[in-house]
C-alpha cells in the first residue's frame, strides 16, 4: 500500500463519518429516525437502495457464484432485476404498502390480522434477518485481508480497565469499522444512512466500474469467452473421467462395509477415503490446474476438495443450477423485492407511492450489474489461477476473487488499491448501517411496541430504537466474527432469508389481494413458511455430506413457498369456518382521502 | 464462440458497466440536489398540527 492509497481511504472514512454525524441534528422523533420523516426523493432513494443492497458480502457471494458457475452465476441478478422492473411498473405490493403509511411490514399485519400476527411476523423477520446479516462482517474482513495480503493470524493484545483481549487482525479491523457505522447510525438513523449511502454509492460505483474495466482488459476482452469455455470443458472431462467414477466406487465400498461391519466402520472408511483423496489433490494441484481443476484448501478442518467450473453460459446445462433451481430463484426474487425489509424500508421512506414505484424503475438494472460484474471477477479469478498453477494455500472459492484482484490489479496504477478498499469499505458500511437500522426498527416497532401497556414518550421511543441498533451491533461482533458458514455463502443467505421471505410474501399477498385471508391463515403461513428452511438448516447440519437424506437448497426453498401459501389458504378457510379469525380491511391514505371529511 | 448465451452475458456485462458509469454521474448530481432540499426541509422548525392554536393564528395572519 502506498501513501496515496492510505490518503484515499482516510479521506473517504473521515468524509463519510462527518457527514453521518452531521445529520443527527435533524432527528426529532422516531419517524425522522426510522424513515427520514418520509421526505426521501427518487434519486436519493435509488442511490441509497443500491448502496444498501451491495455490501462486501454481496461482492463475495456473487464472485463465488462466478467462480463456480462462470457468467451464468449471475442469473439471480437477472431474475431480481426483472422482478424489480415488474413491481416498479405494476406497483404490485409496494403501492398498497406505502399507502398504508406503516413503518414496517408487520405493522400492516396488525391492521389486517391483529396484534398476535404482527408480533409473530416481527419475530420471524428478526430471526431470519439478523441470522442473515450475521455473516456480513466475516465476509467483509476476509475480502479486505485477502486483497491487501494482510496477515490474518497476527494478533493484537488490548487492555481495558484491567481486562485483556487478544484480537486477530480480522476481528480488530471489522470491529473498528462496525464501531464507526454504529456511531452515525445510532445518532442519525435513516437520515445519516441516506447521506452516507449517497457518498458510499459514489465511491463504490467508481471502484466497481474501474475494477470491471481492468478485469475485462486483463482477461483479453471477448477472448475471455473462449477461455471460459475451455476451462469448463477440461474441468468437465476431469469430472467425468476421475471424480464421478471415484464417487461411485466409494459409495459402493461404503455401502458394503456398512452392511458387513456397521455404520461406524462405514463412516470411518468414508472419512479415510476423503482425507487420502484430499492429500492426493494437494500433491497434484499444479498438474490439475492445467486440466481446469483447482484445489480448495480454505477449510483447515476439512480435507482439500476439487473445484471445477460448471457450464459458464447456460443455466439449464449448469450442474449447480437447472430448472427447479431457476424456479426457486425466480420466486425468491419476487419475494425479495416485495418483502425484504431493507428494500421495503426505501418504499416506506418514499414521499408517496408514485415515488416508490419510480425508485424501483430507476434501480432495476442495477441488480444486473450487482451480480454480473463481481461474477465476472470471480470467473476471471478461476481462469487466472487455472493458468497460474492453482489456488494459493488457504484460498478457496470464497476468497479466490479478492486474492486475484490483489495479485493482478494492485500494480495497475498508484491508488488502485486505495480506491478498491475505499469502495469495498463503502459497500460494507452502507449495508451494515441500512440493515442495523431496519432490524432495530422492526424490533422496536413490532416486538417491543405491541406488548407495552402504555405508549412510550417520543424521547423514550427514540432511545429504545437507538439501544436496539447498538444491541444488534454487539450481537454482530460476536456471532459474525466467530461463526463460520458451512457451505456456499449465497445458499446460506437465501435459506436464512427464506425463513421469513416465503411466509411474509404469502402473508403480504394474502393481506393485500385476498379478501378471504384472515389471522388463522396468517399464523399458519408464518409457521409453515419458516418450517421449510429451518428443517433444511437442521437436517443438513446433522446428516453427512454424501447422505441421501440431505435436502437440496431448491427443495428447501420451494417447499417454504409452497407450505406458506398452503398455510395461508387452508388456515384462512378453517378460520372462516370457526368464525373466530380476525380479518379487517387495511386503511390506506388513498381511502382516507376519498372518504374523509 | 457461437453460444448465444455467451453473447447474452457479454451484453449484460457491457450494459452494466455503461449503466453504472451513467448512474454515477446522474445520481451524483441529482442526489446531491435532493440532499440539499431535504436538509432545508428538516432545518425548518416543526409545523404544528392544523388544529393547534399556533397554526390557527398563522392562518389568520
Amino acid at each position: 500500500m502506498t501513501p496515496i492509497d492510505w490518503i484515499i481511504i482516510a479521506v473517504y472514512m473521515v468524509g463519510c463519518t462527518v457527514a453521518g454525524l452531521w445529520m443527527q441534528r435533524y432527528v426529532r422523533n422516531v419517524a425522522d429516525f426510522a424513515v427520514a420523516g418520509r421526505k426521501m426523493e427518487v434519486n436519493l432513494g435509488v442511490a441509497s437502495l443500491a448502496a444498501t443492497e451491495l455490501g462486501i458480502v454481496t461482492v463475495m457471494y456473487t464472485a463465488q457464484a462466478g467462480f463456480q458457475n462462470g457468467l451464468t452465476g449471475a442469473l439471480p441478478g437477472i431474475l431480481t432485476a426483472a422482478a424489480m422492473l415488474l413491481v416498479g411498473i405494476t406497483g404490485f405490493v409496494i403501492v398498497p404498502l406505502r399507502n398504508a403509511r406503516v413503518m414496517t411490514i408487520p405493522e400492516l399485519f396488525e391492521n389486517r390480522f391483529g396484534k398476535r400476527v404482527r408480533w409473530l411476523a416481527g419475530l420471524v423477520i428478526i430471526i431470519g434477518g439478523v441470522l442473515n446479516m450475521g455473516v456480513f462482517l466475516r465476509m467483509g474482513g476476509d475480502f479486505l485481508l485477502n486483497i491487501t495480503g494482510m496477515d490474518s493470524q497476527r494478533t493484537f493484545l488490548l487492555e481495558f480497565w484491567g481486562w485483556q483481549f487478544e484480537l486477530k487482525t480480522l476481528e480488530l479491523v471489522m470491529t473498528g469499522l462496525l464501531g464507526i457505522v454504529l456511531l452515525y447510525t445510532v445518532l442519525g438513523g435513516m437520515l445519516s444512512v441516506l447521506i452516507t449511502d449517497y457518498l458510499q454509492f459514489l465511491v463504490m460505483g467508481l471502484g466497481i466500474v474501474v475494477t470491471s474495466v481492468l478485469v475485462v482488459w486483463n482477461a483479453g476482452g471477448t477472448g475471455f469467452l473462449a477461455e471460459l469455455e475451455n476451462t469448463h470443458q477440461s474441468g468437465q472431462r476431469y469430472q467425468d473421467k476421475e471424480e464421478e467414477p471415484r464417487k461411485d466406487r466409494i459409495k459402493k465400498e461404503v455401502a458394503a462395509v456398512r452392511k458387513s461391519e456397521g455404520r461406524e466402520a462405514a463412516d470411518a472408511l468414508r472419512e479415510r477415503q476423503r482425507t487420502e483423496y484430499g492429500e492426493s489433490l494437494k500433491a497434484r494441484a499444479k498438474e490439475l490446474a492445467k486440466q481446469g481443476v483447482l484445489v480448495d484448501t480454505a477449510k483447515k478442518e476439512k480435507p482439500p476438495t476439487a473445484e471445477t467450473m460448471k457450464h459458464p453460459f447456460n443455466p439449464v446445462k449448469n450442474q449447480n443450477q437447472g430448472i427447479p433451481w431457476i424456479v426457486w430463484q425466480a420466486l425468491t426474487s419476487i419475494a425479495v423485492v416485495t418483502t425484504w425489509q431493507t428494500t421495503i424500508a426505501r418504499v416506506l421512506a418514499a414521499r408517496d407511492a408514485h415515488t416508490a414505484k419510480r425508485v424501483y424503475r430507476g434501480a432495476w438494472f442495477y441488480w444486473v450489474g450487482r451480480w454480473c460484474l463481481p461474477g465476472l471477477w470471480g470467473a476471471a479469478a478461476f481462469c487466472y489461477f487455472a493458468a497460474h498453477g492453482g489456488l494459493p494455500p488457504g484460498i478457496g472459492s470464497e476468497t479466490a476473487m479478492p486474492r486475484f484482484l490483489g495479485l493482478t490489479l494492485s500494480s495497475t496504477f498508484t491508488g488502485f488499491l486505495g480506491l478498491m478498499i475505499a469502495a469495498m469499505l463503502a459497500a460494507e458500511m452502507s449495508t451494515d448501517s441500512g440493515y442495523l437500522l431496519t432490524w432495530a426498527t422492526v424490533i422496536y416497532n413490532d416486538l417491543i411496541g405491541p406488548v407495552l401497556r402504555r405508549p412510550l414518550s417520543e424521547r423514550a421511543r427514540l432511545l429504545t430504537v437507538r439501544a436496539m441498533v447498538l444491541a444488534i451491533g454487539v450481537f454482530l461482533v460476536f456471532w459474525g466474527l466467530w461463526y463460520k458458514i458451512p457451505g456456499n455463502i449465497w445458499e446460506y443467505l437465501v435459506i436464512t432469508g427464506n425463513i421469513y421471505l416465503a411466509s411474509l410474501f404469502a402473508l403480504l399477498v394474502g393481506a393485500l389481494y385476498w379478501r378471504g385471508a384472515n389471522s388463522w391463515g396468517a399464523m399458519a403461513a408464518i409457521v409453515l413458511g419458516a418450517a421449510g428452511p429451518i428443517t433444511f438448516l437442521i437436517v443438513n447440519a446433522i446428516v453427512d455430506e454424501d447422505s441421501s437424506w440431505r435436502i437440496s437448497g431448491e427443495l428447501g426453498g420451494l417447499a417454504a413457498f409452497g407450505l406458506a401459501f398452503a398455510g395461508m389458504i387452508v388456515g384462512s378457510l378453517v378460520g372462516r369456518a370457526t368464525g373466530r379469525a380476525i380479518a379487517r380491511p387495511i386503511q390506506t391514505t388513498a381511502e382516507t382521502e376519498e372518504t374523509g371529511p | 464462440m457461437n453460444d448465444p448465451f455467451a453473447w447474452f452475458w457479454t451484453a449484460m456485462i457491457a450494459a452494466s458497466i455503461a449503466w453504472y458509469s451513467f448512474l454515477l454521474f446522474y445520481l451524483g448530481v441529482k442526489g446531491g440536489f435532493e440532499i440539499y432540499r431535504m436538509t432545508r426541509v428538516f432545518a425548518k422548525p416543526p409545523q404544528p398540527p392544523p388544529d393547534h392554536p399556533d397554526a390557527q393564528s398563522r392562518k389568520g395572519v
